[in-house]
């Protein structure tokens, strides 16, 4: 996994408190949690979950302007 | 004595990972019909000759656990299958709690508990590979499920329910909820909403039991039968609009939502903005009557949003 030092992920507002449940490619279970406000992904999976699971449905966006 | 089919029961549990089977169930179900676990056998002749024309022996070559049942959509346990069928549950909210449903790239294994009479079974490993919801006007909510799992045992002991959820305690109805077509209210007399996932057993050589069982294009396929005021739904999916007149060289999306309600605070909605739909013309009735429209649909995936929902409040606080 890459972490921060490696890759500057995008910064995301998240619009209510959340936890999000899903399977990885192996069919483990994934857990995240993001907290209302501001979050600022660590991880590539963190970053996949605020692009590709919560931006779709307006839970979350990414902040334009850094 | 014989054994009584009315003592039929399943529980369901999400497994934390494949090999990790659960050891209770999370809810268990009473089901309307079907198979609660089920092995299909897969066994053919074999083909060497001798001085007969006799059939010499048989080959096994492979056995699939699974389950094929039908059962009220309730509702807490709907979340589980939903989210075993979509792949993913984002939940909010601080009661009610908000589970949104939606398409992930992989999916969860559940384990399976079943009981016909004194005699019980798991399959593990398992994975939804269609979960249908069906209605007729404002009866309860139904939910078909196809599984199929990686192992199937028979249990020396009953297996143990961590919830068991009834219908004493409400089933989800369309009374109450709302009917939309492309934005509007719609008559919908009855529908289906069904998911697949296409599940493949795979097998090796070591064992007639899969190996895993793995998820190949994912469709999501709607069926509303609809009592319209008149037939713009058909120009439209001909013609791409309402009022138009020259047929399309291009599918016609739309959108659809559905909602179903226990009370206020526990409800299900589907929402879908980019349905292909088709509608046939509909078919003469000599005896008169309501003309009905059925629209067909299938999701496809659009460019910055999600391809369907199915939104699930109730009192769960978790993500399933």
């Amino acid at each position: 996994m890459r972490q921060m030092d490696e890759l500057e992920f995008p910064v995301y507002t998240v619009f209510e408190d959340i936890e999000v449940s899903f399977a990885d490619r192996d069919g483990r279970e994934v857990r995240f949690s993001f907290p209302a406000g501001t979050a600022r992904p660590d991880t590539e999976d963190e970053w996949f979950v605020l692009e590709h699971m919560l931006a779709p449905s307006g839970a979350a966006e990414r902040v334009k302007e850094r | 004595m014989p054994i009584q089919n009315r003592i039929t029961q399943v529980g369901i549990a999400k497994q934390n990972a494949k090999g990790a089977a659960a050891a209770t169930a999370a809810y268990q179900l009473g089901v309307n019909s079907g198979a609660v676990t089920n092995a299909e056998v897969s066994e053919e002749d074999l083909p060497i000759t001798w001085a007969s024309r006799l059939i010499q022996g048989h080959d096994r070559t492979a056995v699939y656990p699974g389950a094929d049942f039908e059962t009220l959509a309730l509702p807490k346990s709907i979340g589980t299958l939903l989210q075993a069928a979509c792949g993913q549950d984002a939940v909010t909210g601080s009661g009610p709690y908000v589970h949104t449903f939606k398409h992930a790239l992989s999916l969860p294994y559940l384990s399976l508990f079943a009981r016909k009479d004194a005699e019980y079974f798991k399959v593990s490993d398992a994975r939804v590979n269609e979960l249908e919801l069906s209605w007729e006007q404002t009866g309860a909510l139904r939910v078909k499920v196809v599984m199929g799992g990686c192992t199937y045992e028979f249990l020396g002991a009953p297996y143990t329910a961590d919830a068991d959820e009834r219908p004493q305690a409400g089933v989800f109805k369309g009374c109450g909820g709302s009917f939309t077509v492309n934005g509007a209210s719609a008559i919908v007399r009855s529908g289906s909403i069904k998911v697949s996932n296409g599940i493949e057993p795979i097998y090796g050589s070591d064992s007639v039991l899969p190996k895993d069982v793995f998820p190949q294009v994912q469709t999501v396929d709607v069926s509303l039968t609809i009592v319209p005021d008149n037939l713009q739904e058909f120009r439209r999916t001909l013609t791409g609009a309402p009022a138009g007149s020259a047929v399309a060289c291009n599918p016609t999306y739309g959108a659809v939502s559905a909602q179903w309600r226990v009370d206020p605070d526990t409800h299900l909605t589907f929402e879908s903005s980019r349905l292909k739909t088709v509608v046939g013309f509909p078919e003469t009735n000599a005896q008169g009557g309501p003309v009905e429209l059925t629209l067909e649909g299938s999701v496809a995936e659009p460019a910055a949003s999600d391809a369907y929902t199915f939104v699930l409040s109730n009192d769960v606080t978790a993500a399933y």
